[in-house]
Order: structure tokens, then sequence, then C-alpha cells
């Protein structure tokens, strides 16, 4: 009945929490570049949180590796249901430069499920922007619910 | 029904408690369909699985204050309103217990 | 610019000559590369002995890397230091099968995590060292496997899970 209601909620107002799984900061550097007055993709409410208890979406960038794969999964899994994942840079996507190497698992598809990927090495702000408003649009079709 | 009898308290305690539980219930039809987990029960959120006495804050020095700033405010009370006569004798022996509760929390306050 | 280059020149034959004098027949080589780069060819026997000389007479107090390489029929240890403008590199050899050298922790604190990794990494054992225990691998990973080593392979399937 009110899942218009719900739906328009949940797309103006993701709120996110960004975790870093072995990056080399470059993508983590373009995360927080893309949340300044510049490039602004707070105009699309998101928000950044600290804990993963107020997040919505988890921003993740960098290749999975083995000490942080059972960490990556007690923060997603705190988080509230309905969730989203976003996979920032080439090495969160498949692992980049890095797969195959003794201490990388892959990309963050390897432990969790993903929702949307963003290439790039570093990923722009712009290409963070265009991969934020593609996750809006997946929301915005998901069941409510 | 007569304004008045809204204000008084039992009944305007009902009358909060509806409106809440309807809030309460509106809420629940909009929100996600319960899917509890045991990382979301959790009452902290952090990656380390970490045992429940380690991520407790160390309370050993609350109860401490808050006792010394009860003894210190309810004497404080007692010597303003002092009686006049034999009650005062009482009272000065009441404050004279209370200095030892005074010294005896003051011994438990750790300064590092 | 001239002269400094010949004072440095000079300096650099200066620290070869005083290392080799001190050591003597634990240094197998000792070359000025260039300005600003002498490398020395130790025997692991003598490692502590020059750098406890870099420490009494050319005030060495920090170690700036060290390095840990598998050279096929021998792993070899490279310790690189800077003193007086010069990137002095001692450079060790170690048998395949015995791959331990002894610690320079003692000396010079700075080098305790590079000998903790070298074990972790190449399973090369400083001997000496206080508390030689895992700093990069991860908890769970398998004691006794070194992965950067050359005959170290992934398991099988490409991914390591």
């Amino acid at each position: 009945m009110f899942s218009r209601l719900v739906r328009w909620a949940r797309v103006k107002s993701p709120w996110f929490v960004h975790f870093n799984s072995g990056a080399c900061n470059a993508c983590d550097i373009e995360v927080l570049a893309a949340l300044t007055p510049r490039f602004d993709v707070e105009r699309f409410g998101l928000l950044l949180r600290g804990s993963p208890r107020h997040g919505d979406v988890l921003v993740c960038t960098g290749p999975v590796t083995r000490q942080v794969k059972d960490r990556l999964i007690r923060i997603y899994e705190q988080m509230p249901d309905p969730k989203f994942v976003v996979a920032v840079g080439s090495c969160a996507c498949s692992g980049g430069t890095f797969r195959g190497c003794y201490n990388v698992l892959g990309g963050v598809d390897a432990v969790i499920p993903v929702t949307a990927y963003i290439p790039g090495c570093p990923a722009r702000p712009d290409a963070i922007i265009d991969g934020v408003v593609k996750l809006l649009g997946k929301i915005q079709t998901s069941k409510a619910g | 029904m007569s304004g008045p009898i809204l204000l008084v308290p039992p009944v305007a305690f009902c009358i909060i408690l509806l409106v809440v539980g309807a809030k309460f219930a509106f809420l629940r039809v909009l929100g996600p369909r319960a899917n509890p987990t045991p990382a979301k029960l959790k009452p902290y959120a952090c990656g380390e699985d970490m045992a429940w006495g380690t991520m407790q804050p160390d309370y050993s020095q609350f109860f401490p204050v808050a006792v010394l700033f009860t003894v210190l405010h309810v004497s404080v009370l007692v010597v303003a309103t002092l009686p006049h006569g034999p009650g005062a004798l009482l009272a000065l022996v009441y404050l004279v217990f209370m200095q030892f509760a005074t010294v005896a929390l003051l011994g438990e306050l750790k300064t590092v | 610019m001239e002269g400094n280059a010949d004072a440095l020149t000079a300096r650099q034959e200066g620290m070869i000559g005083e290392l080799r004098g001190a050591i003597g027949a634990g240094i197998a080589e000792a070359v000025a590369v260039r300005l600003h780069r002498v490398m020395f060819t130790v025997a692991a026997g003598s490692l502590r002995d020059a750098v406890t000389f870099m420490k009494d007479h050319w005030g060495l107090l920090h170690v700036s890397a060290v390095t840990g390489r598998d050279a096929g029929d021998a792993f070899e240890v490279l310790y690189h230091f800077f003193v007086d403008g010069v990137t002095v590199t001692l450079r060790v050899s170690l048998p395949r099968e015995a791959p331990e050298v002894p610690s320079i922790t003692e000396l010079i604190p700075g080098a305790n995590f590079y000998e903790r990794e070298l074990y972790d990494l190449l399973g090369i054992r400083a001997v000496g060292h206080p508390g030689l225990k895992r700093l990069v691998l991860p908890e769970d990973w398998p004691d006794g496997v070194f992965p950067l080593r050359k005959d170290w392979q992934p398991p099988e399937g490409g991914e390591t899970a």
C-alpha cells in the first residue's frame, strides 16, 4: 500500500558506509573527493555514516585480502535490510592488478553480493556519481518490502 | 468530552499510548520485512569478533562519582534547611556521618 | 658541484677502505657503484661486526630498508643504510637449505619488523631476534609456506581461497 512512499524514501536518502578491503587508498581518496562540493554526490541524499547499523549502502574499495574477508562479512551482516553494495575501482570489481596474488581472494563479489560496479583505477568521482545514479535507479525498480 | 478531563494524567497517558502505538504500527507497515540475523542482534557494531567483556566501557569510576555527587548535594540541602532547636543536633550528627561517606568515596576515585 | 663530487668520491673510497680494513676477509667485494651509492658483499658471520663498525665510526643510527631476495640457488639479504650522504648496502648471501642470518635488531632496533617480514614471506630466520613471528600474512596462513619464494606455487584454480 505504501510501497511508492517507501521506495521514494529509500531512493532519496541512501546513507552509506565506506569500507576499504585492502585497497591502495586511491579509490578511497576518490570517494572522498566525490563527497566534496566540487563533485557533490551528496546532492543525491547520500550521507557518509560511521556505523554499519546506520547504513543502507556499503561502498567497498579494494581487492578482498584473506585478512579482511571475515571483517568485511561481519560489517555486511551488521547492516540492516534492505542493503546494497557498490564496488568502487577495478580491484573491487575483479581483483584488478592483484588478481591471483597469494593473499587476494578477488573482487568484492567473491565474498558478498554486489549491486553496482564502478570500474577505474582509480575510479574518477564522475564515474562514482554515475555508478551511484545507476544504483539509485536499481533501488527505484526494486521491490519495497 | 470537556477539555480538562483530557489533561488528567491517567487519561492523557492512555491517549498518548494510543497515538504512539498507532505510529509504531504505521512504521512497521512501512518498514522492510523483519530478517533477524545473529550479527544484526549484537549490540556493538565492529568488524572484529570481540568478547563482551573487552568491549564494555569502564564503569568502575562512574558509581563512586555519582554517589559522591549525591552525598555532597544532600549534605548541602541538609545544611541549607537546618532547623532551630534540638533538631539541629540530629542534622549535625547526620552531616558527620555523610563526611565519613565522602572520605570513603574519595578513596575509590583514581587519578589516572 | 665538481668539488662536491670529488669530495664525495673520496669519502666513498675512504668508507670502502675503512670497512675493508675493519672486517678484512668477511668482505668479499666492495664497489662504489656511482655517486651516493656503495655496495659491500659481506659474509653472514661478519654482518654484525660490520654494522657495529658503522655505528661506532660512521655514526649510523637507522636502517633504511632490508630487502630479501630469492636468487634461485641462494637467498640474498640486502641491508640498506644511509650514512654521510651515501647509501651503503650490505649484501649477505645465504645457502638455500639453511637460510639463517644473524639478527641486527639488538644493534639497530629499527630492523625488528624488517626481519619479521623476511621470515614471514621468505622463511629467512634472523638468529637472535627478540620475538620472530608473523607480521604480514593473515593468522590462518599455514606455517612453513613462504609465498615469496620462487618455488611456491599458488593453489590450484588460480584463486587463493
